[in-house]
């Protein structure tokens, strides 16, 4: 992957060949994961974390009013990555989709840290002699590192422009 | 890190804290970018880049930071769009 820019009325990043069917697969496999999820799933809970540490009746009462809507948000922003990732060597976007695809990105790498065992900030430190070379995961490092950096440079473009994400109501812009 | 207590964690994070039932707590996790965390606090709750940037480093090194404070619905509000970003939030009473 190549880094995000902003060009011709859009945000854009290269992707080589290959690349674009790759990415798609592993996001599609992340859908495929969160519908057949039960409620104990590790990357379910990645995606929607308890909203207490210590008291149940208030994750509880916060999933089933607004657990819903954040994991259907996550899903039609994971399904339009995909079908762009699929659809050719350039990943396009426009200007008021781009946060949501940054965040689909940090939904992918959510999941991709349950794989990969990444809890805390050493683990993620120490990710790449982690695991051998003929462990499978060690191929999804290099992903999960790859989609960092990419999603930093998207990260960059939307800060220049500040370009406006979903925000509080009644928040002022800073 | 630091186990602050939840005073203190109010007291850093939002002077004006102490005086709203509920606050809302992001809490440090390895993935999350800095940069992407820091930008988020300013696009969402509209916050000076100073403000947003003093935050994020306080999830980093503190563990977690109160990034607003009201009540307990708002509070809901909040936690929901800093989920929807794919950050760790939490909700809480800010006397807990």
């Amino acid at each position: 992957v190549r880094a995000f820019r902003h060009d011709d009325g859009a945000y854009r990043a290269a992707l080589d060949p290959g690349e674009g069917p790759l990415l798609a697969s592993l996001v599609d496999g992340l859908l495929e994961r969160v519908a057949g999820a039960g409620p104990q799933d590790a990357v379910l809970g990645a995606l929607l974390p308890p909203a207490s540490r210590d008291d149940e009746e208030v994750a509880a009462e916060f999933r089933r009013l607004a657990g819903g809507d954040v994991l259907d948000a996550k899903n039609a922003r994971l399904v339009a990555l995909r079908d762009r990732l699929a659809a050719g060597d350039e990943l396009v976007v426009p200007d008021d989709e781009a946060w949501a695809t940054a965040g689909a990105l940090t939904d992918v790498r959510l999941a991709l840290a349950v794989a990969l065992e990444v809890r805390t900030d050493d683990d993620a430190t120490a990710l790449d002699d982690r695991f051998g070379d003929d462990d499978p995961r060690a191929e999804l490092v290099l992903v999960y590192e790859a989609l960092g950096w990419w999603q930093e440079t998207l990260v960059h473009v939307l800060v220049r422009r500040a370009e406006p994400g979903p925000s509080r109501p009644g928040a002022a812009r800073g | 890190m630091p186990d602050l207590t939840v005073e203190e964690a109010v007291e850093a994070g939002a002077a004006a804290a102490t005086a709203s039932p509920w606050v809302t707590i992001v809490w440090n996790d390895p993935v999350n970018l800095m940069s992407y965390v820091a930008a988020v606090f300013r696009t969402y709750f509209g916050y000076p880049e100073a403000k947003a940037e003093k935050l994020m480093l306080q999830v980093h090194h503190e563990g977690r930071a109160v990034v607003s404070a009201g009540g307990r619905e708002r509070m809901e509000v909040d936690v929901a769009a800093m989920q929807t970003y794919g950050l760790w939030a939490t909700l809480q009473r800010s006397d807990a």
